[in-house]
């Protein structure tokens, strides 16, 4: 059997140490069989859909597909002549050093509610760029070349960004695209007659957590499979551990059998 | 039987005296099926796939589906979805009348041009604004971030969803890059650009 697999950097193995040997793809291998790897660290929903609408996922027997935070967008980087991913304050490094969960836990309906609240005070770093290397995170904003990047335009680049989440993006938007990103990866598979397990790592609503995303909060998508469960093993930036992986793999075929 | 359209002004029937010649009716008539049209006029792409991946398609006979230009683009303003439109047929008193912006290199057609004469934002309680809304962020859009790869890539993409989602029941057309092209020149056209009368039944009868 062949599989596809794509997400963020949960699939791809961040935070880990020879990830290639230890992420739950690999598992998936030793249990199903040849596996193909798409995923990269950061991406966007509109990255994965993308992905997988390019593909011909007829030569595939089963898709693990892994959706992320809807806040994430993508640009095209024209001077690199490839896609990157913009991030919107997604597991920022060492958030849980700030905020405790208990106080999270207490802050998160006023961070759901009154995004200035939430959005004041903060750092660029909210919003990150990073390109497909890896390993090469960008902190800042997107331009294209060619463009004459001046401090004053900069700036200016910065404030929409800025202004983009601030003004602009609306949880609903976020929301809406997810269902509409997860309805066309199910019927893009259904077409080619691929069997998917559709995840999430926002969490799901109404089942326990550990780390969820302060912005993107937990999703009402009916995911085949929640990858935020308390139980798997974190790294320091949230990432799931060697172990968190091997335990997410077995949940992964244990869904699959249960879908199939 | 029912067919369902969605469209942007093209499908809508913008610039027609009576709507009832649209192309959607032409062969909705054809059938003897219902005509189920939801264009919009100003409409994105992420729009159409959005409310067709809404749909239960399956209640549908067949589907016509007129993709737009890949440039437009949409946000949600915490009330009502808008549609944001870098104009290609620019109203008559535009400089850039008449003129297909597409063939045109970006950032010197921006250069020193008045973001008034690009750019329209429709609501889908059908109010349209020439110019900016609240927010004047568009323009830095439209300059810095967006390029043309970008919009080929997502037009791709959507055109990927809606043919995998409705199968052999789809007709895909457009004025865009993907489908069966509506944007010759054979079929004459109304000042703003749209199709006229006779180009609606010319439509009607090559995609039927």
């Amino acid at each position: 059997m062949k599989l596809y697999v794509d997400g963020c950097s949960w699939t791809w193995g961040a935070e880990i140490e020879k990830y290639k040997k230890y992420r739950y793809s690999t598992h998936l291998e030793a249990h199903f069989g040849e596996v193909d790897n798409f995923s990269q660290s950061a991406s966007s929903n509109f990255r994965i859909a993308r992905q997988v609408l390019a593909t011909d996922m007829s030569k595939y027997d089963i898709a693990f597909v892994q959706m992320t935070f809807p806040a994430r967008l993508e640009w095209f980087n024209q001077e690199k002549d490839e896609f990157q991913q913009i991030i919107h304050h997604s597991y920022a490094p060492g958030w849980t050093s700030y905020v405790n969960l208990k106080t999270f836990k207490k802050i998160l309906p006023q961070i759901r509610k009154n995004r200035d609240f939430f959005m004041k005070g903060k750092t660029m770093k909210d919003v990150t760029i990073r390109d497909n290397s890896e390993g090469d995170k960008v902190w800042g904003y997107p331009i294209q070349p060619g463009i004459n990047v001046d401090e004053n335009t900069r700036k200016k680049n910065e404030k929409l960004w800025k202004d983009y989440y601030k003004y602009i993006y609306q949880h609903e938007f976020g929301e809406i695209y997810e269902t509409m990103f997860a309805n066309a990866i199910r019927s893009h598979c259904k077409a080619h007659n691929t069997r998917l397990v559709l995840s999430t790592i926002r969490g799901m609503k109404d089942e326990p957590w550990y780390a969820r995303d302060a912005f993107d909060g937990p999703t009402n998508y009916p995911f085949d499979f929640n990858m935020e469960k308390p139980k798997y093993p974190r790294m320091p930036m949230c990432h799931p551990t060697i172990e968190g992986h091997k335990m997410i793999a077995d949940d992964l075929i244990e869904c699959y059998e249960n879908i199939f | 039987m029912k067919i369902y359209f969605d469209g942007c002004s093209w499908t809508w029937g913008a610039e027609l005296e009576n709507r009832e010649d649209r192309f959607s009716k032409l062969i909705a008539d054809h059938y003897n099926a219902e005509e189920c049209n939801y264009s919009e006029c100003c409409s994105s792409n992420n729009r159409i796939v959005r409310r067709l991946l809404d749909t239960d398609i399956s209640s549908y006979d067949k589907v016509f589906i007129q993709m737009t230009l890949p440039s437009r683009t949409e946000y949600y303003d915490g009330e009502v979805w808008k549609q944001v439109n870098l104009g290609v047929y620019a109203p008559k008193k535009s400089i850039f009348a008449g003129r297909d912006i597409r063939n045109v290199e970006r950032r010197r057609f921006m250069k020193g041009k008045k973001m008034t004469d690009l750019f329209s934002i429709k609501s889908e309680t059908g109010e349209e604004t020439w110019g900016y809304s609240y927010n004047k962020d568009w323009k830095d859009y439209y300059r810095y971030v967006y390029t043309p790869e970008l919009g080929e890539t997502y037009e791709k993409m959507f055109a990927n969803i809606i043919r995998s989602y409705c199968g052999s029941k789809l007709v895909l057309t457009t004025i865009g890059n993907i489908g069966i092209n509506l944007d010759k020149s054979k079929y004459p056209r109304m000042p703003d650009g749209h199709p006229t009368k006779e180009a609606h039944r010319m439509i009607y009868e090559d995609i039927h």
